[in-house]
């Protein structure tokens, strides 16, 4: 107890050496904590996104429809989707189901040309699942046969309004061209760049005539009322429905995003530690220094029979004070960034323009705050601070009580 | 009156009989066992003019082989067809890569041509039932007009109006529709040669007709039709040989 009070003490000999000292440490801890709700908000808005407009938490394909990322195969449909969607219903941990027909097509205004994936929705079911006419900031919902959603973007890049008319082009399921013309019946903002940017929905009757389908579907979409019990769920329908098709949970389906997200984590997890060796070495300077200029101190600890001990003991506390202090220091920053960043949002379209960045979120990204590991950021720092005040420390230990008085 | 309706019904016979005569001698002009050519290719986009040209080969409906020589920026960008699959070789990648079925739709370089109306090289008589329209003329030159409806499913255009030269059998202008019945492009032959005894098409343009504004010419010269194209042209090696 007399051995960090001493520690204490010592410590606040230069107050303005351990504050800067504690604020390299703060200033590494805090990136680190405001990276971490930055990732954690976008893989949250990201798998919102995904399962809120477009897969549901699970998606039922016909056997072989998922071969790859970007392919949107016809010649494998759900061609009797009804009593698929039956049996799926009887399940109690359902809470949605509906049908969607996905396909390639463009969008045409009369002068230019957009590809776009398109999708043919069922109008009563889709809010079962989707939140696509909760997301209509303009005009209003599917309605009549030529009706057509776009997104916010799609419209501002192709110039149409409400009641504009358009071309959807495509090729159906024998690749015979079709083509049908729509009126733009509502705006969608839904904050997935897929849905805002690069997709057009029209009734689920209108597609599967446009491609010929009769009343065969791409997929149909569930939604869970527990999603702890997806995997028990998803297993439970593989058995219902049978080897003819083939069950995914929404995070199957966008493994890639999922991993591109785990190795911006890690990178920027890189760019903190990278932060915080800067600091651990301005830990290690500050200790140094307060080792050299206290030799004819530590000379008089030990002649007066301190152990080496003792002497460890207390330079280890000072290092772990400081350490303490900018690593509280580092996580009140780090949090009251973040609670800004969560409330606020931090709109990136100022650095990077309206860019597709391959992951399912605007350049809004709001954040979400993890205390477990604000809490475990905090022991890190001090943990490394304890580690790297070893060092210099072991130079007091060495020295001889006689030559350390010595010490000018 | 029963004199009158046989003689209908015969000349009824007579033309249906000629519309799929006129298709056939149509085909006999156009669809070439191979073909190998020099193409320049005028694509004008809202105003806007350039110029592409490009030398290729074609063998049936399943293989062809183009390569681009001017502009600078396309100059060695080489394109090969096999069966269903399309690869394009761009020099600065110097690795050919497939193109998805999805993108078979796409424009090829920019211009009106959809790299499967490049690539289509399949007998109209085998893909559609004709319907005589009459005559008509294109640049006072008399036609048979044609309905053709896809008699099977596997089509690209379900449906095509071609108006065929009279004399040389030759379609002077084709409009082809989507499946609902809307007009996508329009076909007019400006030029053909008699080569090898083949009315062969040196002069066409293509325009969109869902986008105001653009069209696309291609000009074909020194066409050799029916000769002996070897194997190696038609594979990736050549694609992406150095």
């Amino acid at each position: 107890m007399k051995i960090l009070h001493l520690a204490w003490r010592n410590v606040f000999r230069h107050t303005r050496r351990t504050l800067i000292t504690a604020s390299a440490i703060s200033v590494g801890l805090s990136a680190m904590i405001l990276s971490n709700t930055m990732m954690n908000g976008a893989d949250k808005m990201a798998s919102e996104n995904i399962i809120q407009y477009e897969t549901g938490h699970m998606q039922i394909f016909a056997k072989g429809y998922y071969r790859e990322e970007g392919i949107f195969p016809l010649d494998t449909i759900i061609e009797e989707p009804e009593t698929i969607i039956q049996h799926v219903r009887t399940h109690r941990n359902v809470a949605g189901v509906t049908e969607r027909v996905k396909f390639q097509a463009r969008v045409n205004n009369g002068v230019d040309e957009l590809p776009t994936l398109a999708y043919g929705i069922d109008i009563e079911n889709d809010s079962e699942v989707f939140r696509i006419a909760q997301s209509v900031v303009d005009g209003a919902f599917l309605k009549e046969r030529e009706d057509i959603l776009i997104g916010t973007d799609l419209a501002r890049d192709m110039g149409f309004a409400i009641g504009s008319y358009l071309t959807v082009i495509t090729k159906d399921r024998y690749g015979t061209y079709n083509a049908n013309d729509f009126f733009v019946s509502g705006l969608i903002n839904t904050t997935h760049p897929l849905f805002d940017r690069n997709a057009v929905l029209m009734k689920l009757e209108v597609a599967q005539q446009l491609l010929d389908l009769d009343h065969g579907v791409t997929e149909i979409c569930v939604r869970v009322r527990n999603s702890a019990q997806l995997a028990s769920a998803q297993r439970d329908i593989t058995a219902l429905i049978g080897a003819k098709y083939e069950v995914y949970t929404w995070r199957e389906l966008n493994a890639a995003i999922f991993e591109i997200s785990g190795f911006k984590r890690l990178s920027q997890f890189m760019i903190a530690l990278v932060v915080l060796i800067i600091a651990a070495v301005g830990i290690v300077n500050t200790m140094l220094m307060a080792v050299m200029e206290r030799i004819p101190e530590i000379g008089t600890l030990k002649a007066m029979g301190f152990r080496n001990n003792s002497i460890v003991q207390m330079f280890v506390l000072e290092g772990g004070i400081i350490g303490a202090f900018g690593s509280l220091l580092g996580c009140i920053f780090g949090v009251l960034m973040s609670l800004y960043v969560a409330i606020q949002g931090l709109d990136f379209s100022q650095f990077f323009g309206d860019m597709d960045v391959g992951y399912p979120i605007k350049m809004i990204i709001k954040g979400e705050i993890d205390f477990l590991t604000i809490l475990l950021v905090f022991l890190f720092g001090v943990v490394v601070t304890i580690l790297v005040s070893l060092w210099p420390v072991r130079m007091a230990t060495r020295l001889e009580p006689v030559d350390a008085l010595r010490h000018v | 009156m029963k004199k009158v309706t046989i003689l209908l019904i015969l000349v009824g016979m007579l033309v249906s009989q000629s519309v799929e005569d006129i298709l056939k001698r149509v085909d006999n002009n156009t669809v070439v066992t191979t073909a190998q050519y020099k193409a320049t290719m005028i694509i004008s986009l809202a105003g806007k003019v350039r110029e592409k040209t490009f030398f290729g080969y074609t063998e049936g409906k399943d293989r062809a082989y183009m390569e681009f020589t001017a502009p600078a920026r396309d100059h060695g960008t080489r394109i090969l067809k096999r069966g269903d699959e399309i690869w394009i070789y761009l020099p600065s990648v110097e690795k050919a890569t497939k193109i998805a079925g999805h993108m078979l739709r796409q424009s090829m370089m920019g211009s009106d041509f959809s790299y499967e109306d490049v690539a289509e090289n399949r007998k109209l008589e085998e893909l559609y039932d004709a319907e005589n329209l009459g005559i008509d003329t294109i640049d006072n030159r008399p036609c048979y007009k044609l309905r053709l409806t896809a008699k099977v499913a596997e089509v690209t255009y379900a449906l095509r109006v071609v108006w065929i030269d009279i004399d040389e059998y030759i379609a002077l202008k084709t409009e082809l529709y989507a499946k609902s019945g809307k007009l996508m492009k329009e076909v007019m032959v400006g030029e053909f040669q008699n080569i090898g005894g083949r009315n062969y098409p040196t002069r066409m343009e293509m325009i969109n007709k869902l986008r105001q504004n653009t069209y696309t010419e291609l000009i074909l010269d020194d066409v050799r039709l029916d000769i002996t194209i070897p194997d190696r042209i038609f594979t990736k090696a050549h694609l992406e040989r150095q």
